[in-house]
């Protein structure tokens, strides 16, 4: 089977964020940039599925923030091929545009399976996932948890989360593309060692896409900084002085009389 | 000699000649063999500092200290029977000699030298009675961890007949002497001059039951041949049992890792590792594999290993024989070019099983109490390394070494936050990147990011402070030193981690190190002078010694407590910091109590090695803090434990909550003692009023 992941970069949450002078977008020098989770998720799956029933992985991601990193690590991880899509722009395009950068990448690899996480969280117009079903003409099952091969050739069964944790396992027929929420495995963990060794030895190659990145029909007006809740009251004073006060705040909720 | 006599047409003596040959060389072929099984692990220096290794040998071989100072009552029973053993060594090779000499030329045997006689002949009653007693504890009060095997029987009932013919032999030749003289004969080579109790009683009680002087002294002939034979016999046995310790220990000790240096060999990975690790012996050094082939199964490990204690599915002394079996089976079929033996089962992971290898908090309980000096952690660390290749990760550990790959810390901070600690502190920090300092505080994760200890590293920087001491930090720049990243087995991460200290460290002007974390002081001081960190490595609680011998601590107040003092494995086991904390709580004016296990027996708090970021495994009824907690609570009046590491801080807060005594047990760091003794909260106080 032939798997094709989609791995994309976004803003890391641990680290503090800061909003651009310009106000609308991110200050992206201020920022660092992590795997998507789901993206790992989907990773983690293309691979289990690779290990338990042979064929390859490529992995495809648009060259953005420290994108080297995250595909350093899945080629450790075990991924075949890597393809970076050549991109120049500040900030990746919202998902409708740059679901049509990611297919014709996509396209001559002759994907069997399109594997993309199912959220990111710096997404403005919807999931990726099916955007990009649709820019490749595949049928598109999404918020899906847990792909194992099917029992007929050229099939999977993929297993779909529901609201209320219900489950359905749908018979999928290949080609297609699976919004991953999560993989049947946490993606595994890769120690530095691999990771250093496949700086090394690992090949990128290189997509330069001809297409131009369509003007965005979504755009940012404005970014703010979340207005902080109502702040705990800080009680000062002697010992007796908080306790009062203590007392009074009490009676004041009606807690006591 | 017995060997004067003719069977067959040739002299015993040609007999006993054959004899040994065939023995000595059916020895050889074994020990060559078990030697060449350990040249298939990777190579290690261990002939470094001679001189220190003679002395340890000495006192541990020679000196059996190692079993006298052991746990058991009877801990006097092994280094009886190990000196025993040292005459008889000395006895057998002058009955070898003289023997195979005999009709040619008199050698004198042990029983005819006066002194070396008398040793000997009451050596083998010591070892008999030696024998009886580990017998009762073996067979009768049998201790947990210690094994009752049939090999182990079979020596001992050896050792028996051992001492048994001997002293008949020699009872045979003191009734022959007897004979001899009463013939008028001269006194033959000193048999007479040489007083032997033992074997003049057994002679006397030979008599008494009636048995005729001619009937003992063919005993005693028949005896002498016996006692030879089992010797050589014991010679081919020994190497193929599991007394095969008796030969390798000595060796082991002179080879052991030494106390306080960094001990644990790098990882091999990437293009320096042998291409093919089909062996699974071939990752691991030949010293590990040497474990294998020294361990006595006396389960002093087990008993020691918090792990253990508190129902985790690791005991060191089975890892051991785990590895014994695999090293056995799959060396010796290497060694003829067969595919392992071991049923495709894998010892990393199968065998010994991945909750095992992550049980241990690598105190090295089990390493100091081993009396043939087994290095259960480094052997652990090595199996670790493999897992963590392999993925085999629980997933908060993960979460853990993922957050120090991206941030370099444990702790999933930003690294852009580390200094963070030290925001509006009432006292200056410097930088020292950008000014020179005398000491250079290195942090470490938990000072720097876990609440409580910061707490504490921010008195202790009051107390520097007003100490006069011209200290500064990395700032942002320092990241994990990695001392448990490497004890997880993430070798690559670690020294990702230490490269990058080293780098920032190059770019201050320092004179020393320290830290409050035993940790990272244990990483700094033993496993970054190969980055090319050369400056000196002190924890906090050595320079408040030093400051406070230099009478650069002003102390204002008496602080009244009943206290205990934990010793945190890696600053005292790893270390020997034993001194230093313990002047401080007394110059504070605290009443220090020991607890039953202290200094070197100290129990672990179950942080180290990277617990402190896994999950408890199943079974673990009782976790090592909580234990250790309990162990507090059974000191009279005391109501503080007073620690020196932030990792125990964090232990020890969380096992009060557990373990929920009234009055709660206070949590206490050297640091805040020193802070409060010098009066410097009430001063903050002030201040803030
Ligand atoms: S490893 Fe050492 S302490 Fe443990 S059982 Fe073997 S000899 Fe005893
Ligand atoms: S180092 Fe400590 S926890 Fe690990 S096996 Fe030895 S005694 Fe047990």
């Amino acid at each position: 089977m032939n798997i094709v992941v989609v791995v994309r970069q976004v803003p890391d949450l641990i680290e503090p964020l800061e909003i651009a002078s310009s106000g609308d977008a991110l200050d992206l020098d201020a920022a660092s940039f992590i795997i998507n989770e789901s993206d790992d998720h989907a990773l983690e799956q293309a691979l289990l599925l690779k290990e338990a029933g042979g064929g390859g992985v490529t992995v495809v991601a648009l060259d953005f923030g420290d994108v080297d990193n995250s595909l350093y690590a899945a080629a450790a991880k075990g991924a075949d091929r890597i393809v970076k899509i050549a991109f120049d722009g500040d900030v990746p395009p919202p998902a409708r545009e740059s679901a049509a950068l990611y297919a014709e990448a996509i396209k001559p690899l002759g994907a069997d399976l399109v594997l993309v996480g199912v959220q990111a969280h710096d997404e403005l117009d919807g999931g990726l996932s099916p955007f990009l079903a649709a820019a490749l003409g595949m049928p598109y099952v999404g918020v899906i948890r847990g792909v194992k091969a099917g029992d007929a050739p050229g099939s999977v069964v993929a297993c779909k989360e529901f609201p209320g944790a219900v489950m359905a396992r749908m018979n999928v027929k290949l080609p297609a593309l699976l919004g991953i929420l999560g993989a049947d495995q946490p993606p595994r963990y890769v120690p530095v060692s691999r990771i250093r060794g496949a700086m090394k030895t690992a090949q990128f190659e290189e997509s330069a896409v001809a297409a131009a990145v369509a003007e965005p029909l979504l755009k940012v007006g404005g970014l703010s900084p979340p207005a902080p809740a109502a702040r705990a009251e800080m009680l000062a004073g002697s010992e007796e002085e908080i306790a009062g006060r203590i007392v009074e705040i009490l009676a004041e909720k009606g807690l006591v009389k | 000699m017995p060997t004067e006599t003719k069977f067959l047409g040739l002299y015993g003596a040609i007999w006993l000649a054959i004899l040994l040959v065939v023995a000595s060389a059916l020895f050889a072929m074994r020990v060559v063999q078990l030697i060449r099984v350990l040249t298939l692990g990777r190579k290690e220096n261990r002939l470094d500092h001679l001189g220190q290794r003679l002395l340890m040998f000495l006192r541990e071989v020679m000196g059996q200290s190692r079993m006298i100072k052991g746990e058991s009552i009877i801990n006097w029973a092994h280094p009886l029977i190990f000196w025993g053993f040292c005459f008889f060594l000395i006895a057998s090779g002058l009955m070898f000699v003289g023997g195979i000499l005999a009709p040619w030329l008199w050698i004198p045997q042990a029983e005819q030298i006066p002194i070396i006689g008398t040793f000997v002949d009451l050596f083998a009653v010591a070892v008999l009675i030696g024998l009886i007693a580990s017998s009762i504890r073996r067979y009768i009060l049998t201790p947990p961890g210690l094994q009752r095997t049939l090999d182990a029987t079979i020596v001992v009932l050896l050792i028996a007949a051992l001492m048994i013919t001997y002293l008949l032999a020699e009872a045979g030749g003191k009734t022959r002497e007897e004979m001899l003289a009463a013939q008028g004969a001269a006194a033959h080579h000193g048999w007479g001059q040489t007083w032997l109790p033992a074997g003049q009683a057994l002679a006397t009680g030979l008599h008494a039951i009636g048995l005729g002087s001619q009937t003992i002294v063919q005993i005693g002939v028949v005896s002498w041949w016996i006692h030879a034979s089992i010797l050589l016999l014991f010679l081919v046995y020994l190497p193929y049992s599991k007394h095969m310790h008796l030969i390798w220990a000595p060796f082991a000790v002179f080879l052991a890792e030494l106390p306080y240096t960094e001990s644990l060999p790098p990882a091999e990975y990437g293009e320096q590792k042998a291409e093919a690790t089909e062996n699974p012996l071939s990752r691991f050094t030949w010293r590990m594999l040497m474990n294998a082939y020294t361990c006595a199964e006396c389960g002093r490990c087990e008993r020691v290993c918090p792990a253990a204690s508190s129902g985790a599915a690791l005991s060191p002394r089975q890892v051991v024989h785990d590895l014994k079996h695999c090293v056995l089976a799959d060396g010796l079929a290497a060694l003829k070019d067969r595919p392992p033996k071991e049923n495709g089962e894998k010892l990393i992971g199968d065998i010994i099983k991945s909750g095992a290898l992550w049980g241990c908090a690598t105190c090295r309980a089990c390493v100091d109490i081993c009396p043939v000096r087994n290095e259960h952690v480094s052997l652990i660390i090595e199996m670790r390394r493999k897992l963590v290749e392999d993925g085999v990760v629980d997933a908060s550990l993960m979460e853990t070494l993922v957050s120090l790959q991206r941030y370099g810390n444990s702790q999933s901070k930003s690294a852009r936050k580390r200094h963070d600690w030290a925001k509006d502190l009432p006292v200056p920090v410097k930088d020292a990147q950008k000014e020179p300092v005398e000491t250079l505080w290195f942090l470490g994760d938990y000072a720097a990011f876990h609440p409580s200890a910061v707490r504490i590293s921010r008195m202790v920087a009051q107390v520097f402070h007003a100490a006069g001491l011209d200290f500064g930090t990395l700032g942002n720049a320092e990241q994990s030193a990695g001392n448990d990243v490497r004890r997880v087995g993430e070798e690559g991460l670690f020294e990702m981690l230490a490269e990058k200290n080293v780098k920032a460290l190059s770019k201050a002007d320092f004179q020393r190190i320290v830290t409050t974390d035993p940790h990272t002081y244990h990483a700094l001081k033993h496993d970054y002078p190969r980055f090319g960190l050369e400056r000196p490595v002190f924890h906090y609680t050595e320079i408040l010694d030093e400051l406070l011998a230099a009478g650069k601590l002003p102390l204002k107040h008496q602080l009244p407590s009943r206290c205990t003092y934990h010793d945190p494995c890696y600053l005292g086991r790893y270390n020997g910091v034993y001194d230093a904390p313990r002047r401080i709580i007394e110059a504070v004016g605290m009443k220090l109590v020991e607890m039953p296990r202290n200094r070197e027996n100290s129990f672990c708090c179950g942080a180290g090695g990277g617990k402190i970021w896994m999950q408890d495994e199943e079974g673990v009824s009782e976790r090592p803090a909580d234990l250790r907690l309990k162990e507090v609570l059974q000191l009279e009046g005391v109501t503080d434990i007073v620690v020196a590491c932030p990792k125990d801080l964090v232990m020890f807060e969380d096992a009060v909550k557990t373990i929920a005594s009234t009055p709660p047990l206070c949590v206490v760091d050297v640091g805040e003692l020193v802070f409060e003794a010098m009066g410097l909260s009430s001063q903050l106080k002030e201040q803030k009023a």
